[in-house]
């Protein structure tokens, strides 16, 4: 984190590595490495805050579990990996204002 | 015979830490399980866009929901013992970020004082007696998200004798297919009573809680993102 004058920003990571699944270890759980960029400035009593969450925009799945399920497609109950995948590249602009 | 040291921050073998309102600002603003996030070695996971307690990583543990992780705020447990999501749930979702001054970490199951649930470890959260200045604030972006904040301190001399307002909103899509339309208003107030020494708080009032949808992870195979491209089969 860099504090130059009355500009401010950084970036973050965070990882996280592939583990089992399940106990068997047979499915896993994918890791992932997000990058988090962010800065503000401040202009008298206005702050501007631009924040991006996922910058190089990768695929991740966020909550994953090892589950067994039965979709249409799915003549035989299937046990794999289901997961939420995580949100794409997410950009977010703010001013806040004191007084 | 009396020996007596000065009690140093960190009391146990495992990383104690402090995270202050610096941290806390430069964050992007979603909800105060986002706070939990600048725990270094703690990682958090949603499945229900928004409606639930997440899923925490610490310490190599997988707890579900927040159990085995001890979390309050002001000294009031989080976790709820008997919830049927897990024994331990701990939903943080009604906390204003805003209004947390800092947060206190314990790693591990060292501290007698964070009480049963805490065998990944224990995050307090502590927030603002009081306001020094006024705030209105609002963000907005990706997936039709706008977060809104007024931060009002209150009475004759707010930043003296502590009261505050503190008003949030929020709304986003989320980045699915299907829009997730999850909005969620609280409210907070706080304010400090003559001649009482500690502050009496109104905490977290609901206007409205947010809507557990039927959410992406209904979908097995991990629900769609917008792009087709991307879709796992």
């Amino acid at each position: 984190m860099r504090d130059v004058g009355q500009v401010s920003g950084g970036l973050r990571y965070r990882h996280i590595a592939s583990r089992a699944a399940d106990k068997a270890d047979s499915i896993i759980a994918r890791g992932y490495t997000i990058v988090e960029l962010f800065g503000t400035a401040q202009i008298s009593r206005v702050q501007l805050v631009v924040t991006v969450d996922n910058l190089l925009n990768v695929v991740w799945n966020e909550a994953q579990f090892a589950t067994t399920s039965r979709l249409r497609n799915e003549r035989m109950p299937v046990t794999d990996l289901n997961f939420t995948p995580g949100a794409p590249r997410t950009i977010q602009v703010g001013l806040d204002y004191r007084f | 015979m009396s020996v007596s040291a000065e009690r140093t921050f960190s009391t146990s073998a495992a990383g104690s830490r402090l995270i202050r309102e610096l941290d806390i600002r430069l964050r992007p603003r979603e909800s105060s399980q986002e706070l939990l996030r600048l725990t270094p070695g703690l990682l958090i996971a949603q499945h229900a866009g928004g409606g639930k307690a997440e899923q925490i990583f610490l310490r190599g543990f997988d707890a579900d929901h927040g159990t085995d992780v001890a979390i309050s705020v002001d000294g009031v447990p989080v976790n709820m013992v008997s919830h049927a999501h897990g024994q331990g749930y701990a939903d943080l979702h009604w906390l204003i970020p805003e209004v947390v001054d800092y947060v206190e970490v314990h790693k591990g199951p060292y501290e007698a004082a964070d009480g049963d649930l805490a065998t990944a470890g224990a995050v307090a959260l502590h927030t603002k007696d009081r306001l020094s200045q006024a705030e209105v604030s609002t963000r907005g972006g990706s997936f039709s998200t706008v977060h809104t904040l007024a931060l009002l301190p209150l009475g004759g001399d707010a930043a003296r004798d502590g009261g505050y307002l503190a008003l949030a909103g929020h709304y986003t899509n989320g980045p699915f297919d299907s829009r997730q339309r999850y909005w969620l208003q609280r409210l907070r107030e706080v304010h400090r009573s003559g001649g009482l020494e500690r502050p009496i708080r109104g905490n977290g009032v609901w206007l409205r809680h947010p809507l557990e949808r039927v959410g992406p992870d209904s979908l097995a195979g991990g629900g769609r993102r917008r792009d087709p491209a991307l879709r796992l089969a």
